[in-house]
């Protein structure tokens, strides 16, 4: 058996250029990492049986009940029905930068994007998927044909980065766009107005869609180690700064520091997973936290139902 | 604020203080490009912060360019002068007479250092601060013994610094006047006096003496006020700085003399040494050594109270005729210089008297007392055995009729010629009164006594000639008192001939009176250096002993006669003592000059049989010296002369020819520079006068930093430097607040 894990460094998975084996390299490193696979039958899990009533589906009977008992009974299964993820991934021109030309935002947001689509059409679940920059560029509606990841994946190839990100719009969209309720995972770098995409967030919610957001940025956009004078060339349509980056240091630090912490208290105030990674954190992350969502999110219906 | 920089070149490194705006400039041409996402923060951050960055960009920049400046300004060694310095800035071109205290009390070693050396370090500093070229300098040393060493402000200022490293004190007195006259001198050259920015640097020891007046009373030109005075009125500004140290005391050797004018082989002869503590405290136990020749001869010690005196003698015996040089030194001091002190003596085998007779045959007088010369014959060599040994054979008398004497005599064989009631020689041969002049003139004694065969008229016009002559008075009539007899009074029993008669009731004898007849004497048109020693008591108080100093020798004439025609003196037993005093006296005189100050001219008169033209002085310090040919001074005589001298012992001239001549002089310091007081800064103001004051600036040596940054100036690069580390610890400091540092 490979060892898929060296596949969860981002860096590593740079050298592979097929998108489809890298979610699958992913997922398997990610699988074979666990103790317990997780999601041992818990979309066929045998709840109880009853006796048939008439309305019932026949081929919902249990057959060898019958042969035993010579009475009707329906196996019941809990939570059969497929979850419906809507995969968001930001493909606004600010995803394209990447520290020192390694893995830019955008590739890591399509790993992340790619191996959770596989991840969760491994699970029999519908996924559908949603690019965007300052409207959405395509979409693919949900399935859980194992076909879809084909789509999925296509998709998420064949997106350039363009243009000016205005998430508040997108979320308003997809919250109108997605009828049946699921698990919304948005990918983007969130360079937008704070109150916009926490407004469109709270849509989301509104509509009873779980969320959880992987906020991804560049290491270096989080610490600004830059020494000497720069020219920073804006993208998204930004102007130019000539600037000594040590002098600025603290004051941008601050700046993306509160940015962050308003984002974060307004996802706990929403009840929405905040997950900042940065382009160089393992892959495994963003999946662990997909699943500990899906867990929780089990539970939480659980205990309402 | 700066007035000089002594490396002026270095002020071009002021053109790096641009260096860190260049770097700034280029650090801003030189950058990375990164496309940059989070624009949005970087914006916001700069829009934050852009104005302070600016502010403390601008306020780090200034520092490290303000740092570097000043750091090129501090390797220039910029100088500001002292006081009025500031009205100064801009004038270019100085000029400036530096005239160094070369006495040797400078010399005075306390601590490590002398004031000599302190004014040479100052005098560097002073002429480090001058701009070679443009500035010009003159520098003199002031003392008795002053040197010019540029006396003519030169631009050449390297060479004069050069020259100032190597000054040396001299054994001179302090004395600032010839080198003060030398500048008004100077400045007498239009173009010295049109020069703009004139100052006058004094460096001294301060000594008290330097500014006082001495030796210049009734010379109004000449004292130390008036000439302070012009000097003052002739410059921009009068610097006194002091080099001196705080007085230390001090003990010298004021004194050196010997007990009796005339010193005899094998004849014991008594000197008396004066110490003089000029301190504050009591010298105990010196030691003063007597050296005799070279060879120790005895110690005693001596105790002095503070300002006060104490006096040693010392006896010794020499067995050879001719010079002999003797020292006193006293346990050494601060100041060596005063502590010893050089005699040269002429030890004489016989002092040779020629007595000339003029009356070798009187009528009426019978036997040895018939001759005019008999009782001065008898006096001064006494046949009685009783007579005091340590004189009466010295003195070897030779009595010659007046026909026996032609100008051919040897006069100069003898130390004294006594002419007695002389009157046909002298007006017969004019030859003789010049030989006799010459004589003189060369160092002889002439002791002339009258009597009736001298006729007034000639004697006045061949010996007297208006003054000019052997005789130191013109004749009028003979003063006849028949029934009395008159006093001879002297005008100070301090002059060498009546010294001897200390006791009051002696005194009495010599005032009795003995005079019946004496010739009266005009004493109009009196030359300077002739003087009356004694006067009779008629009305008209007429001069009994008269003296002239003439050329080398001296002259002594009474009025009376030496028998007993006129007076009874010389039957009475104080003749005795008289005429060997003035015997003693006239040859003593004859011996002056064989000790001069430090400055002083030695001479050396020689005959004609003595003369060669092989001439040459031998140093104290032992080194030689040829000598140019000893000049015709007149008949038979010729001159040899010396300095002016600047080492002190003893020198010797040499006149090798047939027979080797030698002769010793002694040379020995100015007693009065042992004084080491000090003049304040007020008592400084109040020399100079009232107009000159304003432009006194005086230097005090209270501080060693003082003393250091002398100069008419003082360098301040050193505190130029800490605000340069001052500087430069506030950049570092501040930009790491500023966060430019900031990981």
């Amino acid at each position: 058996m490979p060892d898929y894990q060296k596949y969860l460094d981002p860096r590593t998975l740079n050298k592979i250029s097929k998108l489809e084996l890298k979610a699958r390299l992913i997922v398997e490193g990610f699988v074979s990492g666990l103790h317990k696979s997780p999601y041992h039958g818990y979309s066929v899990e045998f709840a109880e049986h009853r006796e048939y009533v008439p309305g019932d589906e026949i081929k919902h009977i249990d057959w060898k009940v019958y042969g035993r008992t010579d009475r009707y009974y329906i196996k019941e299964f809990e939570e059969e029905t497929n979850l419906i993820s809507y995969i968001l991934l930001d493909v606004s021109e600010s995803m394209e930068y990447g520290s020192g030309g390694e893995v830019t935002k955008l590739a890591y947001g399509s790993y992340v994007a790619a191996s959770l689509a596989y991840l969760i059409l491994r699970q029999q679940d519908s996924v559908g998927l949603g690019l965007f920059n300052n409207a959405i560029e395509s979409f693919v509606p949900p399935s859980s044909h194992p076909s879809r990841l084909k789509h999925v994946i296509h998709e998420i190839e064949s997106a350039r980065p363009a243009k000016k990100t205005d998430i508040g719009i997108i979320l308003h969209d997809m919250a109108e766009r997605m009828g049946k309720r699921g698990l919304v995972v948005l990918i983007s770098d969130l360079f937008d107005d704070v109150r916009k995409v926490l407004f469109g967030l709270r849509h989301l919610r509104h509509k009873k869609h779980e969320v959880i957001l992987f906020h991804v940025l560049d290491p270096f956009e989080v610490s600004f180690p830059f020494q000497r004078m720069t020219l920073f060339e804006g993208l998204e349509e930004y102007p130019e700064l000539l600037a000594d980056p040590k002098a600025l240091r603290k004051a941008y630090i601050e700046e993306v520091g509160s940015f962050t912490a308003e984002l974060r208290k307004g996802c706990i105030r929403d009840n929405i997973d905040y997950v900042q990674i940065t382009t160089d954190t393992l892959l495994d992350v963003a999946l662990a936290e997909y699943l500990a969502t899906r867990m929780s999110g089990r539970r939480r219906k659980g205990a309402a139902g | 604020m700066a007035d000089f920089f002594i490396n002026p070149a270095f002020l071009a490194g002021a053109a790096a203080a641009a260096l860190p705006v260049i770097i700034h400039l280029l650090s801003r041409r030189r950058y990375n490009r990164v496309r940059w996402a989070a624009m949005e923060f970087l914006l916001r951050a700069y829009k934050k912060t852009h104005r302070r960055l600016r502010m403390e960009n601008l306020l780090v920049l200034l520092l490290r360019v303000a740092a570097v400046a000043l750091l090129a300004a501090a390797l220039a060694r910029p100088v500001a002068k002292q006081a009025s310095a500031l009205a100064e800035i801009g004038e270019k071109n100085r000029m400036v007479f530096l005239v160094v205290d070369n006495s040797y009390s400078m010399n005075l070693r306390k601590g490590g250092g002398s004031p000599f050396e302190n004014a040479k370090r100052m005098a560097g500093g002073l002429l480090g601060t001058l701009k070679p070229g443009s500035d010009s300098v003159s520098l003199i040393l002031a003392s008795s013994m002053t040197e010019a060493v540029f006396a003519e402000p030169t631009p050449d200022v390297d060479r004069v610094r050069e020259e100032a490293g190597n000054m040396t004190a001299s054994k001179g007195v302090t004395d600032l006047r010839p080198a003060i006259s030398m500048i008004l001198e100077m400045m007498e050259n239009p173009q010295v006096s049109a020069a703009p920015n004139k100052s006058v640097y004094i460096l001294t020891d301060m000594q008290r003496s330097a500014w006082t007046t001495r030796g210049a009373a009734g010379e109004g030109e000449g004292t130390i006020e008036t000439l302070l005075g012009r000097l003052a009125a002739g410059v921009d500004s009068v610097n006194v700085l002091d080099a001196g140290v705080e007085p230390v005391d001090n003990c010298a050797v004021t004194s050196f003399e010997a007990d009796d004018r005339i010193i005899g082989v094998e004849k014991p002869a008594s000197f008396t040494v004066t110490i003089e503590n000029f301190g504050s405290a009591r010298a105990e136990d010196l030691n003063v050594e007597f050296i005799v020749d070279g060879s120790p001869r005895g110690n005693k010690p001596v105790s002095v109270d503070p300002r006060s005196t104490a006096s040693v003698n010392f006896s010794a015996m020499f067995a050879q005729p001719g010079p002999h040089g003797l020292t006193v030194q006293l346990t050494s001091d601060n100041l060596p210089e005063d502590n010893a002190r050089h005699l040269a003596v002429s030890v004489r085998e016989h002092l040779d008297v020629l007595l000339v007779d003029g009356e070798p045959f009187e009528e009426g007088e019978k036997g040895f007392f018939s001759s005019e010369t008999a009782y001065l014959k008898l006096a001064l060599m006494p046949s009685d055995e009783g007579g005091e040994p340590a004189r009466s054979g010295i003195i070897r008398p030779e009595s010659k009729s007046y026909f026996e004497v032609t100008a051919d005599t040897n006069f100069s064989r003898y130390q004294v010629v006594v002419l007695a009631n002389e009157g046909r020689l002298v007006t017969s041969d004019f030859e003789v009164v010049e030989a006799l002049e010459s004589f003189v003139k060369g160092g002889g004694a002439l002791l002339i006594f009258l009597g009736d065969r001298i006729k007034p008229e000639d004697y006045n016009s061949r010996l007297w000639r208006e003054g000019e002559g052997i005789l130191p008075l013109k004749l009028s009539q003979i003063t006849t008192g028949r029934e009395t007899r008159y006093s001879m009074r002297p005008m100070s029993f301090a002059h060498p001939v009546f010294a001897v008669f200390g006791d009051v009731e002696i005194r009495k004898l010599v005032t009795a009176p003995y005079t019946a007849a004496f010739f009266g004497t005009s004493e109009e048109g009196m030359q300077a250096g002739t003087s009356v020693a004694a006067r009779f008591d008629d009305e008209s108080e007429s001069a009994a002993i008269a003296e002239k100093a003439l050329g080398h020798g001296r002259i002594m004439m009474f009025t009376s006669t030496c028998d007993r025609e006129w007076t009874k003196l010389p039957a009475n037993f104080v003749f005795l003592p008289i005429v060997h005093e003035m015997v003693y006296y006239l040859a003593s005189e004859a011996a002056a000059g064989r000790n001069v100050g430090v400055g002083g001219t030695i001479q050396k008169i020689l005959t004609q049989h003595e003369f060669s033209e092989n001439v040459s002085v031998v140093l104290p310090s032992g080194g030689r010296t040829a000598l140019d040919p000893p000049r015709k001074l007149g008949n038979n005589r010729f001159g040899i002369a010396y300095g002016p001298v600047d080492q002190t012992g003893f020198y010797e001239i040499r006149i090798e020819g047939a027979k080797t001549v030698s002769d010793l002089f002694g040379v020995n310091v100015d007693p009065q520079e042992s004084n080491l007081a000090r003049m304040t800064e007020e008592e400084l103001r109040l020399a100079f006068p009232p107009q000159a004051r304003g432009k006194l600036a005086f230097q005090g040596a209270s501080s060693g930093q003082a003393r250091q940054e002398v100069s008419g100036g003082a360098e301040f690069w050193r505190h130029l430097l800490v605000i340069v580390i001052i500087f430069l610890a506030l950049e570092t400091i501040l930009a790491q607040r500023f966060g430019n540092y900031a990981r």
